[in-house]
């Protein structure tokens, strides 16, 4: 189970607000390669994998991505606040804000709600860990594009934080395959599936 | 397929460990790949004038058959018939990898060293200064020097340099 | 709901608190993946016990950091404000 441990994992303070960079940082929340999806796809993972060192990488950055949501969700709370109508009406967050006010809700820049088909659960170790590798992938890559796009910074500050979680996660993920690869035979790691064929597991956990 | 005998200490150099592992045996890089075979301990080399050590079948040794990369097959014979030269890796030798196989990545081992103290780590978004691979975008490109006023030359290097997006 | 801005030394002890817990984090990472390294082993205990002490006494002093935190046997500190996300918090 979770405890809620009362404080960001890096501190968000945006002294200036801006709806209009709200809408672009907003992917990172309900997006396609957004923390939402990544949290939601390593803690789904994680029920049939059958390697302690897997399931507990899985366990663990699937946590730290729940963080990552709330500080994204953080930096979205504090770029809509103290908005007045004029501002919003003159800006392409008028389109969210008459579904949502200044609530935070997870969506995409394009504008559609976070899909649980953004994330795969296959079942099968390496299949599961290469969506990981890529998850990682895409989700720096738009960090690198939301990097572009703002000098502000304060936001800049947060996201370049963030982005480097993705390049570690990666690594992490890449340990996780190797450790897999490991356990299976390296003339053919496909020959079965370890989550599913459990008596064709050669090694302990 | 790693044997316990591959964890080692935390001090190993990351890449080297990896490749030594993967290839089942001690590496030097260079024009010939070396690995030592397991049984007799001779170099295998790749290279077309020298064969590949041989053990007797009638011992059960070894099947005595090159493999792909030159190296000797070190594995007992059992019943199944001799690895042939044209095969990606040698079949029998179920506890050594001759060569990484195909349709796969592989990721290296990171060692627990170059740490930031606590204060740095999370001002730069990770404990490792190994990790820390930052973004520049195309700020440098087509520069001589980066533009954030270090001097460093964009040239012939393999790192890119410049404004830190 | 009460807000209040926390103090100078709970403003410190809160960021030495992230910066201890981040490099938890990192190495429990680390050692998932690596679990018989022994650096990372006597780093960690090293890091947590720096932590368990720091973390005993800020939320003696300036407030709950979880639900099994609050101190006060008179008040329920929990719902009072500012909450993690509000500027307040991270300044």
């Amino acid at each position: 189970m979770w405890t809620y441990d009362r404080k960001l994992q890096y501190p968000v303070k945006i002294k200036n607000p801006n709806p209009q960079l709200a809408t672009i940082i907003i992917s990172q929340l309900g997006g396609p390669d957004g923390e939402l999806g990544a949290s939601m796809r390593y803690l789904h993972q994680r029920y049939s994998m059958p390697y302690g060192k897997v399931t507990g990488i899985l366990t663990d950055v699937g946590t730290e991505e729940l963080a990552h949501l709330e500080m994204v969700a953080a930096i979205i709370h504090q770029l809509t606040r103290n908005l007045s109508e004029e501002e919003i009406q003159k800006s392409p967050f008028a389109n969210y804000f008459v579904d949502h006010t200044t609530g935070v809700y997870p969506v995409a820049a394009s504008a559609v709600p976070f899909d649980m088909k953004y994330i795969g659960v296959k079942g099968d170790v390496i299949a599961d860990l290469n969506e990981d590798l890529a998850a990682e992938q895409k989700a720096r890559v738009t960090y690198d594009n939301i990097l572009r796009l703002t000098d502000d910074p304060d936001v800049k500050d947060v996201i370049r934080y963030l982005r480097e979680r993705e390049i570690v996660h990666y690594q992490r993920f890449g340990d996780a395959l190797r450790i897999t690869q490991e356990q299976l035979d390296s003339k053919n790691f496909y020959a079965f599936n370890p989550a599913f064929d459990k008596h064709c597991n050669k090694k302990q956990r | 397929m790693y044997s316990e005998k591959n964890k080692r200490p935390c001090s190993r150099r990351a890449g080297d460990d990896f490749l030594r592992r993967m290839l089942g045996g001690d590496v030097t890089f260079g024009n010939q790949w070396q690995n030592s075979c397991s049984l007799c301990d001779r170099p295998q080399e790749r290279r077309e004038d020298r064969p590949s050590c041989h053990h007797s079948q009638e011992r059960r040794e070894g099947c005595g058959g090159e493999n792909a990369w030159g190296g000797g097959c070190a594995s007992p014979r059992n019943d199944t018939p001799a690895c042939n030269g044209g095969d990606a890796g040698c079949r029998h030798c179920p506890e050594e990898i001759h060569a990484p196989s195909l349709a796969s990545v592989y990721c290296p081992m990171q060692c627990f060293r170059g740490l930031y103290s606590p204060a740095e780590a999370l001002s730069h978004g990770t404990l490792f200064a190994e990790l820390k691979l930052p973004f520049y975008g195309a700020k440098c490109e087509g520069k001589e020097a980066c533009d954030c006023g270090c001097g460093t030359s964009n040239r012939g290097s393999d790192r890119t340099h410049g404004k830190l997006l | 709901m009460m807000k209040h801005k926390p103090c100078n030394a709970c403003r410190d002890s809160l960021a030495l608190l992230r910066a201890l817990d981040f490099s938890i984090q990192e190495t429990v990472l680390y050692l998932d993946a690596y679990p018989d390294c022994q650096e990372a082993l006597a780093y960690y205990h090293k890091l947590v016990c720096e932590r368990d002490a720091l973390m005993s006494s800020y939320q003696e002093q300036c407030g709950p950091l979880s639900i099994y935190g609050n101190r006060s046997k008179t008040s329920w500190d929990w719902v009072n404000g500012p909450w993690p996300w509000e500027i307040e918090a991270n300044e």
